[in-house]
């Protein structure tokens, strides 16, 4: 490397652009906005006509092949569930719930089920337990009609159901993530479900919900 | 052009005064400053608007060109790489562009899935893309500018500060653009609470790319004093202007701001960039000062004046 470079006196010129650069700068960034658009509007899922209340639906989506059921039982509530080891394991758990991560055939997921006193409706068991999520930002209610839950519950049970978008961030960005959350009540314990995953790996006819759908649908009541 | 001459005295306390556009963009004249605030003030409020319609991959997209289309323009404007403007470009936004790519591709491959996040907390991240991939894409980012050391037409500190800034833009914006890629496939609305959306995009595209910018620029800086300048200016800054201290500093900084996101909510972490912003500024300016000192000395006392002195508080 020359470390030797000779002095010169090179002063750009200067503000060439002068009063026009508000101008430039606002057409070019305009220009950007809509192409950002027109990128997004290309690139967007194509939306599927939601599903009716008690209307056919068309086929099941596939569901990985059960090879191991493995059961899981609260301590302290006294619900028990079933999950297939081949695909979900237990990351936590305490007396009244487990955290399960789901890895389906590459799309991977993680689905908290827990169990509350008497006394806790459904409705505020699923924010009690969405609002624990750790490590999610920007948390709101999920207002597309085409991934609200319908005939939301758990073990057979009816119940409640809500779906939530949010997103897990780094220094670098946001990933977007969806969460879909059902609870029921047997009038003596309330067990809510919730299932988290990037939005690229949920859906209604992911692998992740049908695993998801798998569990909930296992849980056996106390008693 | 009604800027002051160069070897107008400037005070300590306008040097820790931090004065964004003066800093950032050293050669822009005075009367010019004005129309850049304007823009980036306009650029900004597009951003929250458009996040407030819950465009937010739009925003995401707004916010992450924002600084970089404005050096975009002052370099065009104050026509700072003259008659040799493509390969210069491609050195400095262009390897900026390139590299911030390929770190978001990086950090996509080594972050955790949504699942161990939300099961593990982000301690999962904290060290990988909070502290490593910070640190190091800045050395990486920092080396388009290097090559443009060997150069002698480039010989000012303020070229340095120039190119250090302008690459760390395009690092910022193309690291951000890459690694949300997926949101923007999720649609036009993806959903999400407003609030924090405004804050993270603010993050994202001011907050961490000043830090950046102001890191980079401060690290050329150093090393064009070091290299480039006469020798009676290379302790001029002390400690600070040398490389490996100027280096280090500026690459904890730059990793210091991101790690604040891996346990701040995302209005906090504003608030800690908009900390760290001001440490990378204030750091600048001390070095962009000697820089115009610098080229008062070779232009002349009293000639002509065709940069700017970093504004004066008023």
């Amino acid at each position: 490397m020359s470390i030797l470079a000779e002095r010169a006196s090179r002063a750009p010129s200067g503000g060439g652009l002068g009063r026009l650069v508000v101008h430039v700068f606002g057409f070019l960034f305009l220009v950007l906005i809509g192409l950002s658009i027109l990128t997004n509007v290309l690139a967007a899922p194509v939306v599927v006509v939601p599903c009716t209340s008690g209307q056919p639906c068309g086929a099941p989506p596939t569901v990985p092949p059960v090879i191991r059921e493995t059961a899981w039982r609260s301590s302290r509530y006294g619900f028990s569930l079933d999950y297939p080891a081949s695909v979900a394991k237990v990351s936590q758990q305490t007396p009244s719930g487990v955290v399960l991560t789901v890895d389906a055939g590459g799309k991977n997921g993680a689905v908290t089920i827990q169990g509350f006193a008497t006394g806790t409706t459904p409705a505020e068991a699923i924010s009690d337990q969405v609002g624990g999520l750790g490590g999610v930002s920007q948390l709101a209610g999920d207002t597309n009609a085409a991934h609200q839950l319908l005939g939301a519950g758990v073990g057979y049970l009816a119940g409640a159901g809500r779906t939530y978008v949010g997103d897990v961030t780094s220094p670098q960005g946001s990933q977007p993530v969806s969460i879909a959350s059902e609870a029921a009540s047997d009038g003596r314990v309330t067990v809510s479900a919730t299932v988290v995953g990037a939005t690229s790996d949920s859906g209604t006819r992911s692998d992740l919900y049908a695993v998801a759908d798998l569990i909930i649908n296992s849980v056996r009541w106390p008693g | 052009m009604s800027s002051p001459g160069y070897g107008q005295p400037t005070g300590m306390g306008a040097l820790l005064r931090p004065k964004l556009i003066s800093t950032l963009f050293p050669r822009l004249p005075r009367d010019s400053h004005r129309s850049y605030r304007l823009a980036l003030g306009l650029g900004t409020a597009a951003v929250i608007v458009l996040a407030a319609l819950r465009l937010f991959p739009v925003a995401l997209i707004a916010a992450a060109f924002l600084l970089p289309l404005l050096v975009a323009l002052y370099l065009v404007d104050v026509n700072v790489y003259e008659d040799e403007p493509v390969w210069a470009l491609s050195l400095t936004m262009g390897w900026g562009a390139v590299a911030g790519v390929g770190f978001g591709l990086l950090a996509l491959a080594v972050a955790p899935s949504a699942a161990s996040v939300i099961v593990n907390g982000t301690s999962q991240y904290l060290v990988t893309q909070g502290l490593v991939l910070p640190f190091c894409g800045f050395f990486v980012l920092l080396l388009g500018p290097l090559v443009l050391l060997r150069y002698q037409h480039f010989n000012a500190v303020l070229d340095g500060v120039t190119f250090g800034a302008s690459t760390g833009a395009a690092f910022s914006g193309a690291q951000a653009i890459t690694y949300s890629a997926h949101l923007i496939g999720a649609g036009l609305r993806p959903g999400g609470a407003v609030l924090p959306w405004v804050w993270r995009l603010l993050s994202l595209g001011l907050g961490m790319p000043i830090v950046i910018m102001g890191a980079a620029a401060a690290a050329c800086a150093a090393l064009w004093l070091r290299y480039r300048a006469p020798v009676r200016d290379r302790q001029a800054l002390g400690a600070l202007g040398h490389p490996a201290v100027a280096l280090t500093l500026a690459g904890l900084l730059v990793a210091g701001a991101a790690v604040g996101e891996t346990f701040l909510s995302a209005g906090g972490w504003l608030i800690w960039l908009v900390a760290f912003d001001l440490v990378a500024v204030s750091l600048l300016r001390r070095t962009i000062d000697v820089g115009l000192l610098e080229e008062s000395a070779a232009t002349g006392a009293g000639g002509p004046s065709h940069g700017s002195v970093p504004e004066t508080p008023s």
